[in-house]
C-alpha cells in the first residue's frame, strides 16, 4: 500500500492524498506486520467497541479501502486484498474526479486566502503541527516568517 | 415511524466521517501525531481496513 501511495504522489502528482491503516488494538500481530512493511500512518480502532469500523459501516471489510473527500464525505470503496490494475484504476478515477490542487497558504481549503488562514497558521505554529501548505517560504520550517508572507499575499 | 425513517435516510446520505487518533507506526512520518485530523486536513484520505477480527 505504501508503494501505491508513492505512485499516486510522485508519479501522478496527487500530493495531498494519504492512505491510513486502521488496525485493531487486540490484533497485535497484524499491527506489527503493517508497521514492519509500510511507512503509512496506522491508527488503532479500540476493541471491543470498534468505533471507527462502526462509523465506516457498511463500507469497511477485510482489506477494504474507503476513500473520503476533503470534508470527510464518502467517495468510494473497494477491496484491495489484490491491489491490481482494476483496483488502482478505480482509485485513480475517483482522484481524477475529486482531487483539487491546493493553494499554498489556504489552510481551511476554501480556495481563498484570508484572515481565517492566518489564524489557522498561528495555531499550527503554537501547537507545533506540520502542514505543507503552511510553509509559504519553502524553508521546511513553519514559523513567523510564513505568517509575514501570508499577510503580505493577502494585503497584495 | 416515517419521520424516523426519513431522518435516518438523511443522516446516511449526508454522513461525513472523521476521527483523530494517534499514529502508532514508528516508520510513518506522522508517528505519534494525531491523524487523520489534524495532520491530514485538506487531504483526500483513504482508510485501509486490514485483517478483521
Amino acid at each position: 500500500m505504501s508503494d501505491f501511495q508513492d505512485e499516486l504522489r510522485n508519479d501522478d502528482g496527487y500530493e495531498n492524498i494519504v492512505i491510513i491503516g486502521v488496525g485493531q488494538t487486540i490484533m497485535e500481530g497484524a499491527n506489527n506486520s503493517f508497521c514492519a512493511n509500510s511507512d503509512l500512518p496506522l491508527v488503532m480502532d479500540p476493541s471491543p467497541d470498534l468505533p471507527i469500523r462502526n462509523q465506516f459501516s457498511p463500507y469497511y471489510d477485510s482489506h477494504a479501502l474507503v476513500i473520503l473527500g476533503y470534508d470527510g464525505n464518502y467517495l468510494g470503496h473497494i477491496g484491495v486484498s489484490n491491489l491490481g490494475i482494476t483496483q488502482k484504476n478505480y482509485i485513480r478515477d475517483i482522484l481524477e474526479e475529486h482531487y483539487e490542487q491546493s493553494i499554498l497558504g489556504d489552510l481551511n481549503a476554501d480556495s481563498t486566502l484570508n484572515i481565517q488562514d492566518i489564524i489557522l497558521l498561528v495555531n499550527l505554529i503554537l501547537t507545533n503541527q506540520q502542514n505543507p501548505l503552511a510553509d509559504l517560504n519553502s524553508d521546511n520550517i513553519i514559523n513567523v516568517l510564513d505568517i509575514i508572507q501570508l499577510v503580505n499575499i493577502i494585503l497584495n | 415511524m416515517k419521520i424516523k425513517l426519513i431522518l435516518l435516510l438523511i443522516s446516511f446520505v449526508f454522513c461525513n466521517y472523521n476521527y483523530s487518533l494517534e499514529d502508532y507506526n514508528p516508520t510513518s512520518p506522522t508517528y505519534e501525531s494525531n491523524v487523520w485530523e489534524p495532520e491530514y486536513l485538506n487531504y483526500i484520505t483513504m482508510h485501509y481496513f486490514g485483517t478483521q477480527n
